[in-house]
């Protein structure tokens, strides 16, 4: 047994001896050091997309300038929302993000002799705005909130899923948001057994184009735009019995949410956890399914046009997460100033 | 960190960092941004290290955190291919390869202690540090990755 575990390990490492970072990584990586300030200054991307830099610019200025071909003819005011690179549009639903592995809470609340179960998820809200003389863009939510892991970025720290953040004081001068109040609050807050403390919870939020001098990119910078939509399920909603039963066989079972969460190597069973995933799948579809978006935006002259989308499962993605998709539900309608 | 620490920091563990960023990523370019995000954030970071070796292991652990931040945008799928890293590679051979590519076929995960073992070294409550998880999970991630590829190196 060893005798074959020396193998690998000899196997392995000869593979990966064999293999060097490039004398153009090399470069980039130890100039780095030569050159912070040019660095730090004049970009909002950290590390490789600031050495890159020149390319992004490049990209952006293309993207633009086919965006403006598209969307903007004669100068007019337009915009779309795309998720991870993709257009939203049409009835399509396009690939948002992966539901994090053991992301969300559940838990069990009684009120008066009923028992209540519920559960919260989390999924990276990975959508953009881009168009032609946009002044802001507000995100609404309805059956759900935005959650940002911090509300002031002080310094580089560790985020509960181990993912540490850079310092980017420039989130806070261009990001306002609302905090959410009713019954947006319970979903996070109450279901979690957190405080809001350190997590801001938000209804809306909006991101000023002028102060963002660019456009706001979650797929450019994810490190730097977590927000996270956070949806809830209760037991006492409005739900069908399948889903009734998954959350009673699978999350509240004898073993409970935490032994059997998506990613979790504690379950021994791999026929079980197929079923716990499709169980995830049926309640997260359920969950998000009720979740809907609108983004408001105000072009430069003051008029303004909507979109709004909604949200579902799509499939299970090869790490074993569960993909959230959007799409857009009302084209709105443009109003004048 | 002064520039001749950082520089000689970078010169001495560039290949290490890239090479455990190799074995959780999806394609070159992924990878290449996971190392250069983490020496970035090495320029950046207040943490006082106790040695080169602590240095190391936060560099290997911020990378590998990189390239989870890569998944979560779950647009990119597929696996390194040594084919991909031809031109920076030396000559491999045909077992070499084939254990390469079943490696890269099993889930980051495991990718992830599989190299962190058999690679660096590391013991299991070192791996356990690094990548934030119950030492009994980076056990179970081992048994299960090399059983895994035990199966499939002999179907071939």
């Amino acid at each position: 047994m060893s005798e074959g575990r020396d193998e690998l390990k000899m196997m392995y490492g000869g593979i990966f001896d064999k293999l060097h970072a490039s004398d153009g990584l090399r470069e980039k990586v130890i100039n780095a050091g030569s050159e912070p300030s040019s660095i730090k200054s004049g970009s909002r991307r950290k590390g490789a997309t600031y050495i890159k830099a020149a390319s992004a610019v490049a990209a952006c200025l293309a993207v633009f300038i086919i965006c403006s071909a598209i969307f903007g003819t004669g100068g007019k005011n337009s915009f779309v929302l795309t998720a991870s690179a993709s257009e939203l549009g049409g009835e399509a639903t396009v690939e948002m993000a992966a539901i994090r592995p053991v992301g969300g809470s559940s838990g069990n609340t009684v009120s008066g002799e009923d028992e209540e179960q519920h559960v919260t998820a989390n999924v990276p809200f990975m959508v953009e705005c881009r168009g032609k003389n946009i002044s802001s863009v507000t995100y609404t939510i309805k059956n759900g909130s935005f959650v940002f892991p911090f509300d002031t970025i002080k310094k580089e720290f560790e985020d509960d899923y181990r993912r540490s953040y850079p310092n980017e004081a420039r989130i806070t001068d261009s990001i306002s948001a609302k905090k959410a109040v009713g019954k947006d609050k319970w979903i996070y807050s109450v279901y979690s057994g957190m405080t809001s403390e350190g997590y801001g919870e938000y209804s809306s939020y909006t991101i000023d184009y002028g102060a963002q001098s660019g456009i706001a990119s979650y797929s450019d910078m994810p490190e730097l735009f977590p927000i996270d939509i956070v949806a809830g399920l209760s037991s006492k909603d409005d739900i069908s019995e399948n889903v009734k039963s998954a959350f009673s066989d699978y999350i509240f079972g004898s073993s409970g949410f935490s032994d059997y969460a998506l990613g979790s190597d504690d379950t021994e069973n791999e026929r079980y956890a197929e079923d716990v995933m499709q169980a995830f799948k049926m309640i997260y579809d359920e969950m998000f399914g009720r979740v809907t978006v609108r983004a408001d935006v105000t072009f430069n002259d003051g008029t303004t046009d909507s979109k709004t989308m909604s949200f579902s499962c799509m499939d299970a993605s090869e790490e074993g997460g569960i993909v959230i998709g959007a799409r857009i539900v009302d084209e709105g309608g443009r109003d004048a100033a | 960190m002064d520039k001749a620490e950082y520089e000689r920091i970078a010169e001495r563990y560039i290949d290490a960092v890239y090479r455990a960023v190799l074995s959780c990523s999806k394609n070159k370019i992924d990878a290449e941004d996971a190392v250069q995000n983490a020496f970035y954030k090495l320029l950046k970071t207040d943490t006082k290290f106790n040695g080169d070796e602590h240095i190391r292991k936060w560099l290997i652990r911020v990378a590998m955190n990189e390239c989870r931040s890569v998944w979560r945008s779950a647009r990119i799928r597929g696996v390194i291919s040594l084919d991909e890293l031809e031109g920076e590679a030396e000559y491999f051979d045909e077992s070499e390869r084939d254990l390469f590519n079943e490696v890269m076929r099993l889930p980051q995960k495991y990718r992830a202690v599989i190299h962190l073992y058999y690679y660096e070294g590391y013991t299991c409550g070192e791996i356990a540090g690094i990548l934030k998880i119950k030492e009994s999970a980076v056990q179970t991630r081992l048994m299960r990755a090399r059983s895994r590829l035990k199966e499939r190196m002999k179907e071939e």
